[in-house]
């Protein structure tokens, strides 16, 4: 009786991915030469991150407006720095960030970065005890993230809310007291 | 080889429960990464806006807190072996009848310790 060639999981792990260990990196770059070049990637990434920067610093013209009709009110003080952001696919890069003080208390308005899970960007709101996450599901519209869930624990839904001036403002107070 | 061995099982139910569970975590992480890319992110409504770094956190915590109830499951199971196997072991010191009559109530360190204290053929 002839026996089976044996297989190596070298092989067998090539063709659990769809490959088989005759294709050489020559092969590879042959097959996906229609596919464009690199440079066409990397053009898009540095597209996004022009406009993610963009949409960014357009907020922030907002918050500051809003911060300084609260200055009326009382002592709000803002102060601009550079966050250094990190993200796998576009790499590292600084972004303003608004240290913002309504008396002695602190907001930190922090940008997250732009590869966000189902968004083009983020920010948060941070306080001394609780965080508020403001998503860009679509370009210049900004929203509160609510996380709704239901008495076990689990999550029900997300619910998101036009982030403008009313709900900058109440978002800041319940970041102050609580 | 002692009897010890031979009644295991419950030691690899945990185990076989541990390798399913992390190989379902795995296959889990791999699908929301893949939904970054695919755009099918509906499906894990639960992860939305959040960046990779952080899914990648929340996972090292999902497979620590199995990795934590797994620990804590081996070692009840452990206990329970160790308890059965005594219950069954006809008694030749004085210091074991008094473990047994304390049932659930005995230490495990104590029996242990009477255990490792008899001679290694009384102990087969």
């Amino acid at each position: 009786m002839r026996r089976k060639k044996p297989v190596d999981l070298i092989t067998k792990a090539f063709h659990f991915i769809g490959m088989n260990n005759t294709l050489t990196i020559e092969d590879y770059l042959k097959a996906n030469h229609a596919s464009g070049v690199s440079s066409d990637v990397v053009e898009g990434q540095n597209l996004r991150l022009t406009r993610w920067m963009d949409e960014l610093n357009k907020l922030l013209v907002n918050v500051r407006a809003w911060l300084d009709e609260l200055k009326l009110a009382g002592p709000v003080v803002y102060y601009e720095q550079a966050a250094h952001i990190s993200e796998e696919v576009y790499g590292s890069y600084d972004a303003p960030q608004l240290k913002i003080f309504f008396g002695r208390e602190q907001v930190l308005l922090r940008p997250v970065g732009t590869d966000v899970f189902g968004g083009l960007g983020r920010i948060d709101l941070v306080g001394k005890n609780m965080a508020v996450a403001v998503v860009m599901r679509q370009w210049g519209i900004w929203e509160i993230l609510q996380r709704e869930y239901a008495g076990t624990g689990q999550l029900m839904r997300n619910n998101y809310r036009l982030f403008d001036r009313a709900a900058f403002k109440e978002v800041v107070v319940l970041l102050l007291v609580d | 080889m002692s009897s010890w061995s031979s009644e295991i099982l419950p030691l690899d139910s945990v185990l076989e429960y541990y390798s399913v569970q992390r190989d379902a975590l795995i296959d889990f992480q791999a699908a929301i990464l893949n939904a970054f890319t695919s755009g099918t992110i509906h499906a894990f409504e639960r992860f939305a806006s959040l960046t990779r770094d952080e899914i990648f956190e929340l996972f090292i915590n999902y497979r620590l807190e199995l990795e934590r109830s797994v620990i804590f499951f081996l070692l009840a199971t452990i206990e329970a072996e160790i308890r059965l196997h005594f219950q069954k072991k006809r008694s030749r010191g004085r210091e074991f009848r008094a473990l047994r009559a304390k049932g659930r109530s005995s230490r495990v360190s104590d029996i242990l310790k009477a255990w490792a204290a008899q001679s290694p053929d009384a102990r087969e």
